[in-house]
């Protein structure tokens, strides 16, 4: 106990004794911790607020087509479906035993080329994302007619505040016709959620069949405009949507309630697992994740590399120091001892101070990433992966450490000691 | 295998000592060499010739190909490794040609080191002081070093005052076997035989017996045996 304590303090005054590159070795073994870990927590946060841009919805819901197709409308608002679900269907489904909520969205509408989706109250109190987050709006709903809340993104990016008057286009391209006769004022904004909800605009379905009364086929019908505050005369409920997203009472009736969705009779309709459609998805769509993967595996590499030389570098100064201990006495244990000392007070002083400095530039930058990018990096305690990571680092700094101990042992006094410098 | 020594006489005692690195032409091939208890030895020999591997080897930090290695009655080949450096801890007191101190501790907790590392030493070293404190301050007064000095690190003190604190460790707890590789090559031409003069009545008083190698053939007459390396080695006429 006596020789562990003598060796601690020895340890210590002879790392003390060459703090200058031993702080060089810690600053290398935080910066490969941040980047090694850092990458890793980028890579699989990439992965899950991609797929689990929604969450809690257990089937989605549109006319009979392809299932990326839908997942792309119904969830990224991106394209258009070939048809939509009429709102007879609509109440049958929401009608069903086993459906807890349905939110139907209907699209088409756009606003400086970010989607516009109609919705009614249950978006709100049902919408999820990434591990269960509901969102937190900023001022009014869009219950009002003519009234519109925006995702983050598009406030931010389109410089809006609430008051401000928008006027929305029919379709996405350049050259579509607008509804400019029947402005919307800014209600609410969405605050950042980094998913789709960030790029869209929100109305209800009321509002987006008012500005269309006057509208058929996709133009308006000429000669025959519909001031605003007029549109309530006309029946405002809608008569289809675009998709319904559906959420069940009882999760494990979900293929049945599929089954039962699809083989209605009437309208042919396709419902999707939105989960398994993501993953697919991003499959197809995440090179870039697999990319960041390959990176992450090369970084994790260097970092090790690098750690190991350094460690060894700074080890090969100490044969001489440890030959001298040899020749009081000192046991390949003591030695061995001496060194294992250093060398995992060094990793773990590493890994711990680059943990913090990782968590505390998390907590720092994450809300202003997901701000500025919608890239979600938050605050979780390791995973499986990183704490491999981890643990990898560790083993690095135990192995470049025992290498020289070794070395130094069974290497004679004359190669530590009478060596001319 | 016998592990006590038919002569108890002997600090240490070499038998058909065969060393070669692995894969070189042999390096020492010491038919006999014994040194008496308390008997002071000077062995010449240029460098390349052995000599530090000679002392490694009575040191117990790398063992022979062949032979024996008795030291202080014991057999080298029966101790286990850790044994063996626990034995070489106690039993003998190393001097090296430089870079002999750890730079980060002072020049007394330099000499008071073997007491930390070793039981048998610090009890000796008790039992003759009263404290390991009191031998120290004791060692280092007789090798002229005075108070002032005993704070300093290491890094700090000249290469005469390194080797005497050096000279100070080895003999604190009056191990009974001093080595000492090449401890004068570091120092001033007219230092050299202070120096020795200084190890050589310190060991005398500790009872010790003392091994130096050295290429300095002028230092030899101080010493009661003088040997080359070269004599070490077996006759051409044995050899054929």
């Amino acid at each position: 106990m006596s020789r562990l304590k003598t060796l601690l303090a020895l340890a210590a005054r002879s790392a003390f004794n060459r703090r200058g590159s031993l702080s060089l070795v810690t600053v290398a073994i935080i910066l490969s911790t941040i980047l090694l870990v850092g990458l890793e927590r980028l890579r699989t946060q990439v992965r899950e607020s991609f797929t689990q841009s929604v969450y809690g919805i257990d089937l989605l819901v549109g006319a009979r087509g392809g299932h990326a197709q839908l997942v792309l409308y119904a969830i990224f608002h991106l394209g258009g479906a070939t048809n939509n679900v009429s709102w007879a269907k609509v109440e049958e489904t929401v009608a069903l035993p086993e459906v807890a909520f349905a939110i139907p969205l209907s699209m088409g509408d756009y606003h400086r080329g970010f989607p516009v989706v109609a919705t009614d109250d249950n978006f709100l109190a049902h919408y999820r994302y990434r591990k269960n987050q509901g969102l937190k709006l900023n001022g009014q709903t869009f219950t009002e007619l003519f009234t519109v809340v925006l995702g983050a993104e598009v406030a931010r990016r389109l410089n809006y505040a609430k008051g401000d008057q928008i006027v929305l286009s029919h379709g996405g391209g350049d050259h579509s016709r607008v509804h400019d006769d029947k402005p919307f004022t800014v209600v609410g904004i969405f605050e950042p959620t980094g998913s789709p909800v960030d790029r869209s605009l929100y109305i209800s379905l009321e509002s987006m069949e008012a500005i269309h009364v006057d509208w058929r086929g996709g133009a308006p019908i000429p000669g025959f405009a519909v001031k605003p505050q007029d549109v309530k005369k006309f029946n405002l409920r809608p008569k289809s949507v675009t998709a319904l997203l559906v959420g069940l009472k009882n999760r494990r009736l979900i293929f049945q309630t599929q089954a039962k969705i699809q083989n209605a009779s009437g309208e042919a309709l396709s419902a999707v697992l939105p989960g398994v459609a993501l993953d697919q998805l991003f499959q197809l769509l995440g090179g870039g994740e697999r990319v960041l993967f390959l990176v992450s595996i090369l970084v994790t590499l260097t970092g090790l590399l690098g750690l190991t030389a350094t460690i060894l570098a700074s080890l090969s100064e100490r044969r001489r120091e440890l030959a001298i201990l040899r020749s009081l006495g000192a046991s390949l244990r003591d030695v061995v001892t001496l060194v294992t000392l250093e060398s995992l007070g060094l990793t773990l002083t590493g890994l711990v101070l680059g943990l913090a400095i990782l968590a505390g530039l998390i907590a720092f930058a994450g809300p202003f990433l997901l701000y500025r990018f919608g890239a979600v990096l938050e605050l979780s305690p390791p995973t499986t992966r990183e704490g491999l990571i981890l643990g990898g680092i560790l083993l690095a700094g135990l192995i470049a450490g025992l290498g020289p101990a070794l070395k130094a042992y069974f290497f004679s006094l004359s190669d530590g000691l009478n060596r001319q410098v | 295998m016998v592990i006590e020594n038919p002569s108890q006489d002997y600090a240490v005692n070499l038998k058909n000592l065969l060393f070669h690195w692995p894969g070189q032409a042999p390096l020492l091939n010491i038919e006999s060499l014994a040194i008496a208890k308390g008997e002071s030895l000077f062995i010449a020999g240029h460098s390349g010739s052995g000599k530090s591997t000679l002392l490694n080897l009575i040191g117990g930090l790398i063992a022979p190909v062949k032979g024996e290695i008795w030291v202080e009655g014991v057999n080298l080949k029966a101790l286990s490794g850790p044994a063996r450096d626990r034995f070489r801890g106690d039993r003998v007191g190393f001097i090296f040609q430089s870079f002999n101190l750890l730079p980060y501790l002072s020049a007394q907790d330099n000499v008071a080191l073997p007491a930390k590392l070793s039981a048998y030493r610090r009890d000796r070293a008790k039992e003759a002081f009263g404290s390991v404190a009191a031998a120290v301050e004791s060692l280092m007064t007789s090798l002229d070093l005075s108070p002032d000095l005993w704070t300093r690190p290491a890094f700090r003190l000249s290469v005469g005052q390194r080797q005497r604190v050096a000279a100070a460790r080895a003999l604190l707890g009056r191990p009974p076997l001093i080595m000492a590789d090449e401890p004068t090559s570091s120092l001033d031409a007219d230092r050299r035989g202070a120096f020795v003069d200084l190890l050589l009545k310190e060991s005398q008083k500790a009872g010790a017996s003392v091994l130096f190698v050295s290429h300095e053939v002028a230092l030899a007459d101080r010493f009661g045996a003088y040997l080359t390396m070269e004599s070490l080695r077996p006759s051409p006429k044995e050899e054929a």
